[in-house]
């Protein structure tokens, strides 16, 4: 399937920014595997809308 | 971030409260904290460590056992540290208590010194100015400085700019990644009722884990054979300066040998290449050499002839028998005993197509006997040229193994170990340089595969809906960790010529003599003296290769202060505390570092025992960088008996660091003051 460029570069920030959360601090550790794997379901689906 | 004060209360071997104020003046924008060993140098330094981030340095011991000794006898429960500081003309205070009070805060504090509680993650905004992962570089326990050296005489420091690079969120989520790609493919197990999905998923795993696994040793492998190279450089240099005639001879002998194998052995390749090329050209004629001869006399033998070139043309005569009528105007009526005659000749007519192909024929193998001599002579040549060049290299190599048998039975016991050295690096580095290349065909083989994989992953039909959806999650995840890691790749080959750029320029700052430092591609480094010998890091002077690094990274990480990555965490602006950087230095390199290190940072905090004649305070001073000094006191409850009173010597006055028949025991921090 396709993707942008530009929409990969976001979801990459977008993860990045999940685990810059967890990982200085600010948001509980657990609830970063949920975070990304939601975000990545978003992704994909948005993805497969646009095919 | 310039750190305006520290306040530290019941800290380990701090008893209630006890502050500093560290000099912010641009230019004096140093401050010297003397403390005897034991005394609290590692405690202040952790204090400020633990306020930003919670964590201590790898140095600080008991970690869990914070609580100043004489306050938990007291009845305290809590233990506290306050840091003042300025960031971007802003001022803030962090508050942080630990034992039984566990908290954080960090406050804005307005110009009428009200303040205001920064609420919305704190622990992120303390990590934009200076990111937990980076801040040990800056708040420098000294424990890292003791650079873990190989067998090679080389250090490490991937880690270390890896941090400063700001990879250590990327890392972990690309961690993270994998970890929701292996459930996704177990899920898909579920999904795949025929599993020839997951089944081709689960080899791609394999395949990925290999790659990167291969990748590693790769890497690795190429290291070794830069460090075994420079080695080797650094003996032939040795062999090369040697003051016996003989060995200059015999060296010179090698040297020229070695070129001539040199560029017979490219010879060699350029003619093993055109021997491929001459194959491609020539094997067709070597084979149709033989059928040619045979085709020719085929066609010059055959039933043919007689036919060709026949006098009357097949299309002349069919036109004649069609219109039933001669050229010369007859009448050829069909039975008539002409007719049957004409006909008769159609047997022999000659056909102009057929007489096309066959001149065709002919003129291929025609060309096919003209170009078998020629092919014959270039390949012999090739061949020949080929064996030539074999026989000179193996003769060059025998003629090498005999000038270092020579070098071996020289009466010289420094320059045979030394040929013996070499000799063992030669088939290191031949060695290493063949599994560098059985590793590089590994990868593009393993890669080849895992398309090869995907492609076969791509063509399978009929998969569920489900099934289809987990496999266009697990593909947008690969597609996500290649933009990811292709960065961090990226960065970090990009910063191999930029920590070069620095080392060398710390290196003149600092040593101002003919050192080098070698860099691996791994970035391992090497101090190295002018004729390319490692310098031991252990020793007093291989101590400068720590501030050279430390300097290095710190520069880094200040460059890449503004950088806009959405990948990559950005450096930082920081004061540099340093735990005892002088200790191991050589006297004689400590007053140039000393005078470069304020120059490195806004505002450099040194905790020191003591000068041990170095004359790191009086450089400081006398350029006019020194800003505050402290020295911390040992009050002790106990008597003094025959123990040694410590003194410090300041402004000419002698100040004892130790007391006994105190109240407590306890450490306080006294300002050191030219009038006092």
């Amino acid at each position: 399937m396709p993707i942008e460029k530009s929409k990969l570069r976001k979801l990459a920030k977008d993860l990045i920014l999940i685990e810059k959360k967890s990982f200085y601090g600010s948001e509980p550790e657990r609830d970063r595997l949920k975070k990304m794997r939601e975000l990545i379901d978003e992704v994909s689906k948005e993805i497969k809308n646009d095919s | 971030m310039i750190l305006n004060s520290v306040v530290v209360e019941n800290f380990r071997s701090f008893y209630g409260e006890q502050s500093i104020e560290f000099s912010t003046d641009k230019k004096k924008n140093t401050t010297i904290l003397y403390a005897l060993n034991g005394v609290g140098k590692t405690n202040l330094l952790n204090a400020i460590l633990w306020c930003l981030h919670g964590s201590f340095s790898n140095g600080f011991k008991n970690p869990k056992d914070v609580l100043n000794w004489e306050a938990k006898r007291r009845g305290r429960k809590s233990y506290h540290v306050t840091l003042n500081f300025e960031e971007n003309d802003n001022i803030y205070t962090i508050k942080r208590s630990g034992g039984e009070t566990d908290n954080f805060k960090v406050f804005l504090i307005s110009k009428d010194g009200n303040a205001e509680e920064v609420k919305s993650s704190a622990d992120l905004f303390i990590n934009s100015i200076i990111p937990k992962d980076m801040a040990g570089y800056f708040i420098n326990d000294g424990e890292g400085n003791d650079l873990v050296v190989d067998r090679d005489g080389y250090i490490s420091v991937r880690r270390s700019i890896r941090d400063i690079l700001g990879f250590k969120v990327a890392e972990k989520t690309l961690e993270d990644l994998s970890k929701i790609k292996n459930e996704i493919r177990q899920e898909l197990k579920k999904f795949d009722k025929d599993k020839e999905l997951s089944e081709i998923e689960d080899r791609i795993q394999i395949f990925d884990e290999s790659i990167v696994a291969s990748r590693k040793t790769l890497t690795e492998t190429q290291s070794s054979l830069e460090t075994y190279e420079d080695r080797f450089n650094y003996v032939e240099k040795q062999l090369g300066t040697s003051s016996s005639a003989v060995v200059d001879q015999l060296i010179s002998l090698r040297s020229k040998a070695e070129d001539r194998l040199r560029s017979t052995e490219r010879r060699l390749v350029a003619l093993e290449s055109n021997k491929i090329v001459l194959i491609r050209e020539y094997s067709w004629v070597a084979f149709a050499y033989l059928l040619s001869n045979e085709a020719l006399d085929f066609i010059d033998e055959s039933e043919l002839k007689g036919r060709i070139p026949a006098p009357f043309n097949i299309q002349l005569v069919k036109d004649i028998l069609d219109k039933e009528e001669c050229i010369c105007g007859a009448c050829i009526a069909p039975e008539s005993e002409a007719f049957k005659k004409i006909n008769s000749l159609l047997k022999e007519a000659a056909d102009p197509e057929l007489i096309n192909r066959l001149q065709k024929a002919r003129s291929r193998l025609t060309a096919v006997k003209t170009l078998s001599p020629q092919a014959r002579e270039r390949i012999e040549e090739n061949f020949k040229d080929v064996r030539e060049a074999q026989d000179l290299i193996s003769s060059l190599k025998g003629e090498m193994d005999e000038i270092s048998d020579k070098i071996l039975n020289l009466d010289d016991e420094k320059i045979r170990s030394l040929e013996k050295e070499r000799n063992t690096l030669k088939n290191k580095i031949r060695e290493t340089e063949r599994s560098v290349d059985r590793l590089t065909d590994k990868i593009e083989d393993l890669l080849k595969r895992k398309k090869d994989l995907e492609g076969q992953a791509k063509r399978i039909e009929g998969l569920s809906p489900r099934a289809k959806i987990l496999k266009s999650k697990i593909d947008l995840i690969e597609k996500v960790e290649l933009e990811i890691s292709g960065e961090l790749q990226q960065s970090e080959k990009d910063v191999h010529g930029l920590l070069a750029q620095k080392i060398d320029s710390f290196l003149d700052k600092y040593l101002r003599q003919d050192y080098r430092v070698s860099i691996t591609s791994d970035l391992k480094i090497c101090l190295q003296d002018r004729n390319g010998k490692p310098v031991p890091p252990s020793g007093g002077q291989g101590a400068i290769l720590s501030f050279i690094y430390i300097s290095s990274l710190i520069s880094i990480a200040r460059e890449r202060r503004e950088l806009e990555s959405a990948i990559l965490t950005p450096g930082a602006i920081a004061p540099l505390v340093f735990d005892a950087p002088f200790s191991k230095l050589d006297p004689k390199y400590a007053p140039n570092v000393a005078k470069e290190l304020p120059n490195l940072v806004d505002q450099l905090i040194v905790l020191m025992y003591q000068d041990d004649g170095k004359n790191v305070s009086e450089t400081l001073r006398s350029a006019g960088r020194l800003g505050k000094e402290y020295y911390f006191c040992e009050e002790i409850a106990g008597e003094k008996g025959d123990t040694e009173i410590h003194t410090l010597t300041f402004f000419g006055r002698s100040v004892p660091v130790t007391k006994y028949d105190c109240p407590i025991d306890r450490v306080i921090v006294k300002e050191v003051r030219e009038n006092a």
